[in-house]
């Protein structure tokens, strides 16, 4: 029997991972390297030679000012590597964001208690979706807030969807989208759903789901952590509205194509 | 009487006729003649059993033919055949007129002249076995009846199925039919006659040991027609080879010949005065009806699936006769007579269910070529009708109000519970047991209809000759209407049907009683003798009464009587709760309407798991329907054996792994296998003698001689 963390939690009282810290951030300190931020502006030379090493182009130099934009980080640490570097990585930075700004989002309030979600994976490498499956273990224990997985879209009220959108996925996620019934949120996790990560260069690789289907919650990291997860679960239900969620955010230039 | 006897000669001659005609007319007339002439013959028969039901004379006996040895030869006129004779009135009518069209499909391949004549002796030898009226003319009537519908089986015999079942049919008939000859004998030699009215008339003469021989012997016997565990081996091999017609036939009415054999030397020759005969009756028909409806949930051909039902719903006729024996055995007169008349009830619904059903499924075989459940689907668009009637036969088999097996199988379970008036343990706990497995029984049997109806008729068509399937002609549309108004009619109008049931054992059981104690006369006047005043009026408060001046009989409300202190234990009405079900839908309807009012509809495509095209193979297989059952029911079924054969390049690299899957019924493995080693062994010993030299035979020559003479000297 593998299967004994009934057994486990009993002995050891509790396993299941508080969520937020005494400050009411989500606890992602040491989980993640946090999120890029530009500390400080440079000169053109520098600021062009760090966009070019960004292999997500996640770093854009326009009007003169070094812009980054986390939904396209992957964390590859490349920017931060020197010790001089304008950009460092904080985990103060919000990882969940409404793509409309405005609360309606939010689902109606009969579905404060309880939601059923279905998870897409539209091509992804199998990190978010790792991290999509912790949400049912032990420590994380979706289900005692009341958020469940379904099978099927007829019953879900939440589409969860890790991956690019690749062509191939493409169908299926419109079809599952269309078979829901309103109200539906569809929460993009991960950077490749948010912008096709590197595969957004391919012929195939899709350039983020919401070319696909509309997407109403945007959860950042490449992979974000189950508590992340959870955390976007908790904002579209109106329980709890962290600090940490900004409803305004600004379009990043088209990525460039080779 | 008269006139039930020239009905009966109309019949009897029109068979003559027919088969005459059959082999004089022109080749594409046949089936023309065959329609007409069954037709008239079920007519006639019909009438005949009307008359003869409706008749205050009890008994009647016409000799026919005086034989040198054996005496007058006669037919028997009573209320017992007048009952068989209608329902096989009521199932040959409908049949007869589905074949004129049916036969069409077969006159490319096959004469029909021979067919012809088989049906029409068939038909000539049901009548005969119903109204015989000594041992020769039953048996005789029985062998030409066990010959026909085997020559009738093996008659597509361009397909190597058919031939062999038609000879596996009769070997296991004529074993049956030799079986209850010996009782017949056993009778006949203790009464001194070869009539069943003088047999009747000498009941005192038979010990007990002898009535057990009889009735292990005329049981065995006729259970083999019947289809009873463990010799109902050849029912699912048979029916489903046969023609259409001659399949429903087979279900429906020669099925129930066995039954009529049973009652007419069980219950009415020789009245069984042994608990123990009723109980082991009562565990066979369990059995049989577990087993049966277990099977027919797990089979892929609809035929194959109806046939394991027929052999479910003898079992449940066959509960109910044993049940109706122990209350016999145990001076329960009543009850018995409850017991029998749900037989009857029983065995009334399941010939006409069980004939749309199969004149369904011989439907869907002629348009679709295919009887593979996993090969039909989405008939319902194609054939209306077809699938309409199909779907009033499930659930009449089902035994779902208000369609017609729901009453009769109410009545068993409620039959069976009254056991516990005969205060003894031991039988309480038997009909206990039975009435649980009754239940499980019906409750198996939607699961089996459901997928079939699922699986055959709605859905998407899965091959193209389902796709392409049209819609049968009128004549047969008309044939299965008639059965499934049959179906609806019984089903809402049991009460009408309760007194003509309980009158067809009359006089062996008092047929007014047992109708007054199950119907109320909630019509007539308050105060009647049998029910409590007060407690007949609490009952019309609540509405029993509604329509006592329009509508026949004596109430609409079927009830078991309980003692004193409950005098109802419990009660049904499916007339008057056909319109608390309409009711109740038009409520749901509108109650669903009301709350959803507000809500917004999306119409989107069915989902299909994110597939670009849902192809129809993909879909729910009746295969996979059938699963969970076969799971459950693993430890029983365990229906294949898996043998895998695995070849490889010089003993180690493997390149084929070969599986045979050996599929087995039950029955097989613990009845027929076991016979068949144990005649092959006696064979092999025997075989020893011959040894291929001229000097053993020579001895053994000798030796037989001299035994022979040893015998003759000594005997
Ligand atoms: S960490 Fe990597 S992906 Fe993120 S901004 Fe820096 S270079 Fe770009």
């Amino acid at each position: 029997m593998t299967n004994t963390w009934i057994l486990r939690g009993i002995i050891h009282r509790k396993k299941t991972e508080k969520r937020y810290d005494s400050d009411g951030l989500v606890l992602t300190k040491g989980i993640t390297l946090g999120l890029p931020f530009v500390k400080k502006q440079v000169s053109s030379e520098n600021a062009i030679q760090l966009v070019s090493i960004c292999p997500t182009q996640a770093l854009v130099y326009e009007n003169n000012k070094l812009n980054v934009y986390p939904e396209r980080c992957i964390r590859c640490d490349r920017c931060v590597e020197d010790n001089l570097s304008p950009i460092v990585m904080t985990n103060d930075q919000p990882s969940v964001r409404w793509s409309n700004p405005d609360n309606s989002v939010l689902l109606p309030h009969q579905f404060r208690r309880s939601i059923h979600i279905r998870i897409v994976d539209a091509g992804d490498c199998g990190g978010c979706y790792n991290e999509v499956r912790q949400l049912n273990n032990p420590f994380y224990n979706m289900h005692r807030f009341g958020f469940f997985i379904t099978p099927t879209p007829r019953n879900a009220d939440v589409l969860m969807v890790v991956g690019s959108g690749t062509r191939q996925m493409q169908y299926a996620l419109q079809a599952t989208y269309e078979a829901m019934p309103t109200p539906k949120i569809v929460i993009a996790v991960g950077t490749c759903a948010l912008s096709g990560n590197m595969w957004s260069k391919s012929l195939t690789g899709g350039t983020g789901i919401k070319n696909v289907i509309p997407v109403d919650v945007e959860v950042m990291g490449s992979p974000p952590t189950p508590l992340t997860i959870i955390q976007s679960l908790f904002s579209i239900t109106g329980r709890q509205m962290p600090a940490s969620i900004i409803s305004s955010k600004t379009e990043p230039p088209e990525m460039k194509r080779d | 009487m008269t006139a039930a006897l020239i009905m009966l000669i109309i019949s009897l001659s029109s068979c003559v006729i027919t088969a005459i005609g059959a082999l004089l007319v022109r080749r594409s007339y046949i089936s023309h003649v065959l329609a007409v002439g069954g037709s008239i013959i079920s007519l006639c028969a019909l009438a005949a059993g009307w008359i003869m039901l409706a008749n205050p004379t009890l008994q009647h006996s016409v000799s026919y033919l005086t034989l040198p040895l054996a005496g007058h030869l006669s037919l028997r006129l009573n209320r017992l055949s007048g009952m068989f004779l209608i329902v096989f009135g009521l199932v040959c009518l409908p049949i007869s007129i589905f074949s004129l069209r049916y036969l069409e499909k077969m006159l490319k391949n096959y004469s029909l002249r021979f067919y012809g004549v088989w049906y029409s002796s068939l038909l000539f030898s049901i009548v005969l076995i119903l109204i015989a009226g000594d041992i020769i003319t039953f048996f005789t009537a029985w062998e030409l009846m066990s010959v026909t519908s085997a020559l009738l089986v093996a008659y597509e015999h361009k397909n190597d199925k058919g031939p062999a079942a038609g000879w596996l049919m009769l070997i296991t008939s004529e074993t049956g039919a030799l079986a209850f000859l010996g009782s017949f004998i056993l009778l006949a030699v203790n009464a001194h006659t070869l009539q069943f009215s003088g047999i009747l008339a000498h009941p005192g003469s038979f010990s007990p040991g002898l009535r057990a021989i009889i009735f292990v012997l005329s049981f065995f016997g006729f259970a083999t027609k019947t289809g009873l565990v463990p010799v109902n081996f050849w029912l699912p091999r048979a029916h489903p080879e046969a023609p259409g017609p001659i399949s429903a036939l087979l279900s429906a009415f020669i099925l129930n010949c066995g039954i009529y054999g049973i009652f007419l030397i069980n219950v009415v020759l020789l009245p069984v005065r042994s608990v123990w005969i009723g109980v082991a009756v009562m565990t066979i028909g369990t059995v049989t009806a577990i087993l049966g409806i277990l099977y027919a949930s797990i089979s892929d051909d609809i035929k194959t699936v109806l046939a394991h039902s027929s052999s479910e719903n003898m079992g449940l006729m066959t509960i109910a006769t044993g049940a109706g024996m122990i209350f016999l055995a145990s001076h329960a007169p009543v009850l018995a007579g409850i017991g029998f008349m749900v037989a009857i009830f029983q065995m009334t619904n399941h010939s006409i269910y069980k004939a749309l059903l199969f004149l369904c499924a011989a439907a869907v075989h002629r348009q679709t070529n295919t009887r593979s459940l996993d090969k039909l689907g989405g008939l319902i668009k194609a054939m209306p009708w077809t699938s309409g009637t199909f779907l009033i036969g499930a659930l009449s088999i089902s035994a779902l109000p208000p369609f017609s097996g729901f009453t009769s199988e109410w009545l068993l379970i409620q039959t069976l519970l009254q056991a516990t008036t005969l205060h003894s343990t031991a039988l309480e706990l038997a009909c206990a047991i039975a009435a649980v497995f009754v239940g499980l029984t019906a409750a198996l049997s939607i699961t089996c209809f459901v997928r079939v109806f699922s699986m055959g008729f709605l859905g998407h068509p899965r091959t193209q000759t389902a796709k392409n399937a049209k819609e049968i002609p009128h004549s047969m549309r008309y044939s299965l209407g008639l059965l499934a108004m049959l179906c609806i009619g019984i089903g809402i109008l049991p009460t009408i049907c309760i007194p003509i049931f309980s009158r067809a054992l009359s006089p062996g059981v008092n047929s007014v009683a047992v109708s007054n104690s199950l119907i109320p006369p909630f019509f007539s006047q308050i105060g009647h003798s049998f029910l409590n005043p007060n407690f007949q009026r609490s009952f019309l408060n609540i509405g029993a009464g509604i329509g006592q001046h329009t509508l026949p009989g004596s109430s609409m409300v079927i009830l078991h009587q309980g003692g004193t202190a409950n005098p109802v234990t419990f009660a049904t009405s499916p007339f008057y709760g056909v319109f608390v079900l309409i009711l109740l839908l038009l409520l749901t309807r509108l109650a669903v309407k009301i709350i959803t009012r507000n809500r917004t509809k999306l119409t989107v495509p069915a989902w299909t798991g994110g597939m670009r095209k849902l192809l129809p193979e993909m879909t729910y297989t009746s295969t996979a329907f059938a699963k969970p059952v076969n799971v459950i029911f693993q430890s029983v079924i365990h229906n294949r054996t898996v043998i895998e054969e695995r070849d490889a390049v010089h003993e180690h690299f493997r390149s084929v792994i070969h599986r045979h899957v050996k599929e087995s019924h039950i029955i097989d493995r613990y009845f027929l296998e076991p016979i068949g080693k144990i005649v092959v062994s006696i064979a092999n010993t025997i075989a020893k003698l011959h040894t291929g030299r001229i000097k053993h035979y020579s001895t053994l020559v000798l030796f037989t001689f001299v035994t022979t003479l040893i015998i003759a000297i000594f005997v």
